[in-house]
């Protein structure tokens, strides 16, 4: 069987680090674009309903999954869902992989502008329009550069899972929630005092009604809120390997979910309010909101506030913002590698060493080319759906009322009928989303669609997802074979 | 700033914020709290 030690402290670790792994740049970067675009206060609404019955339910599972097989990912499945489908956890490891050896780049990146914005390097003395161009591109250009801040990342990260759950994780990811918390209530009130702030605020919180009846909305709140919480990642199901007996589920599950909403408004109120107070025209704060992430951040904002009052110091607490939120989540990955591989007997120290050479290996095409980078986002993020449909597949199996009893005795409160209702609907909502990605992508690529070569479209879906599932399935037997035994193993599951 | 701006903010801020406090609460004085140590 496999041997357990490493635990966190208490309960407030397990939640911070949960938080911390749910808040990463997609907060700071990608809500204050879609809540602007799609009914501000309206769709907020409906991020909250997509809270209930797609992120918490799959939450709960996910915590239910980890805490009692005591297993990562593929284990967890295996015990679930039986030695059959010991393929599912390997799937959705490989999903996270495939997300976790760009994310490092990414983090690169925020650290890279970190650093540039603390020594001064994006402050202008007039109004401007090429400085963040420019700098963006003399960076993403400079392979010396962008390999070097994805190994920095790759470096730290692998200090930090190396030192363990406590020594290591727990440590490093107080003091960046406590961080990343203060900064951004700090950028966000200021900005909300700012001088025609209120046009940006008012594209995220007045209500747009009329959107609710647009079906586009609901499908862009669900989608936000399976990437913003990580729910169906396998992020929890692998922190709450390492959560005391009988850890608490269901508030823990609920404090995950509306913190990251949360942070996601702060964010957004900081990006919007401060675009629109310091954008020379409307029309430019709206150029930045439609420029796509890269654009937003580190090319408009850049622009926007190296000239604004206190420049030197804004602009360093917010590439620092973007910074802990991104390695935050990346460690998160990074562990769930590091968990899966000691379940082999490998230990944890030689696990850590062995993911970070793999991630610094896997992650150097998505530095040396930002078209390989947009791929494998584009793949693996519309792959992290078909990672929580399998989530709630493998509850299905268990039994969902069993589950919902495991859950009501390790929780503070009762979770009550609604999540056997919510679970038995993620597989409906799962064809709504996912059908509407791919047909979104045909639709976009009316002449390239099948092309596994095109950057987004809906062939290279298919073949990246097939060659990772016909893997798995060929390793099935050997996968549910080694992974060590945990105390849900007892006989053939 | 608009009286029904500072609302909605107010309603959906505060909202949320409300909401993660109650969890926190509920976390912080729970039982277990007495059983296990948070």
């Amino acid at each position: 069987m496999a041997q357990q030690h490493e635990q966190w402290s208490g309960r407030l670790a397990i939640v911070v680090a949960a938080v911390s792994m749910a808040v990463g740049t997609g907060n700071i970067w990608r809500f204050p674009r879609v809540v602007a675009e799609w009914g501000g206060g309206a769709f907020l609404v409906a991020v909250t309903v997509g809270l209930l019955v797609w992120a918490i339910p799959l939450l709960m599972c996910e915590f239910l999954m980890g805490s009692k097989s005591r297993l990562g990912n593929i284990g967890a499945f295996r015990d679930f869902m039986g030695r059959r489908y010991t393929w599912a956890g390997a799937f959705m490891v490989a999903v996270t992989l495939g997300i976790m050896f760009y994310y490092s780049v990414v983090a690169g990146w925020c650290v890279r502008y970190f650093a540039l914005a603390a020594s001064g390097g994006l402050l202008a003395d007039e109004p401007t329009q090429g400085l963040g161009q420019q700098q963006w591109d003399a960076f993403i250009n400079n392979p010396v550069e962008t390999v070097g801040f994805h190994a920095a990342a790759v470096a730290f990260t692998t200090f930090v899972v190396f030192k363990g759950i406590k020594g290591g994780l727990e440590r490093v990811l107080k003091l960046f929630l406590v961080a990343l918390l203060i900064i951004l209530l700090v950028l966000s009130i200021r900005a909300m005092l700012l001088p025609g702030s209120a046009a940006g605020l008012a594209f995220l919180f007045i209500p747009d009604w009329s959107q609710l009846g647009n079906a586009r909305v609901w499908l862009e709140a669900f989608t936000q809120v399976a990437w913003s919480t990580g729910a169906g990642w396998g992020l929890l199901m692998v922190y709450a390997v390492y959560a005391r007996k009988n850890e608490e589920i269901a508030v823990n599950s609920g404090l995950v979910a509306f913190s990251d909403v949360l942070v996601g408004m702060l964010a957004a109120a900081l990006v919007l309010g401060t675009l629109f107070a310091v954008a020379p025209a409307p029309e430019i704060a709206h150029e930045a909101l439609d420029a796509g992430h890269v654009g937003l951040t580190f090319i408009y904002i850049v622009d926007l506030i190296a000239t604004t009052p206190a420049a030197w110091i804004i602009s360093p607490l917010f590439f620092l913002a973007l910074a802990l939120a991104g390695v935050s989540s990346f460690i998160a990955m990074f562990e769930l590698a590091t968990t899966n591989l000691m379940n082999f007997g490998v230990q944890r120290h030689n696990a850590a060493v062995i993911i970070g050479l793999i991630a610094f290996a896997f992650g150097i095409p998505s530095a040396l080319s930002i078209e390989f980078l947009n791929n494998q986002d584009w793949v693996w993020g519309v792959g992290l759906l078909i990672s929580g449909l399998l989530t709630a597949l493998a509850i299905l199996r268990y039994g969902v009322e069993r589950a919902r009893a495991d859950i009501d005795a390790a929780s503070d409160v009762a979770v009550g009928a609604w999540f056997n209702v919510a679970v038995r609907a993620i597989p409906v909502f799962f064809v709504l989303l996912f059908g509407w990605w791919i047909w979104q992508s045909i639709r976009d690529n009316p002449d390239e669609w099948w092309n596994p070569l095109s950057t987004f479209s809906t062939g290279t879906l298919f073949v990246q997802w097939g060659i990772v599932l016909l893997l798995a399935l060929a390793l099935n037997n050997f996968l549910a074979r080694k992974i060590q035994a945990g105390p849900m193993t007892e006989g053939d599951t | 700033m608009t009286s029904e701006l500072l609302l909605w903010m107010a309603l959906f801020l505060g909202g949320y914020s409300a909401v993660v406090a109650t969890l926190l609460g509920v976390a912080l004085t729970s039982k277990r709290r007495d059983r296990e140590g948070l």
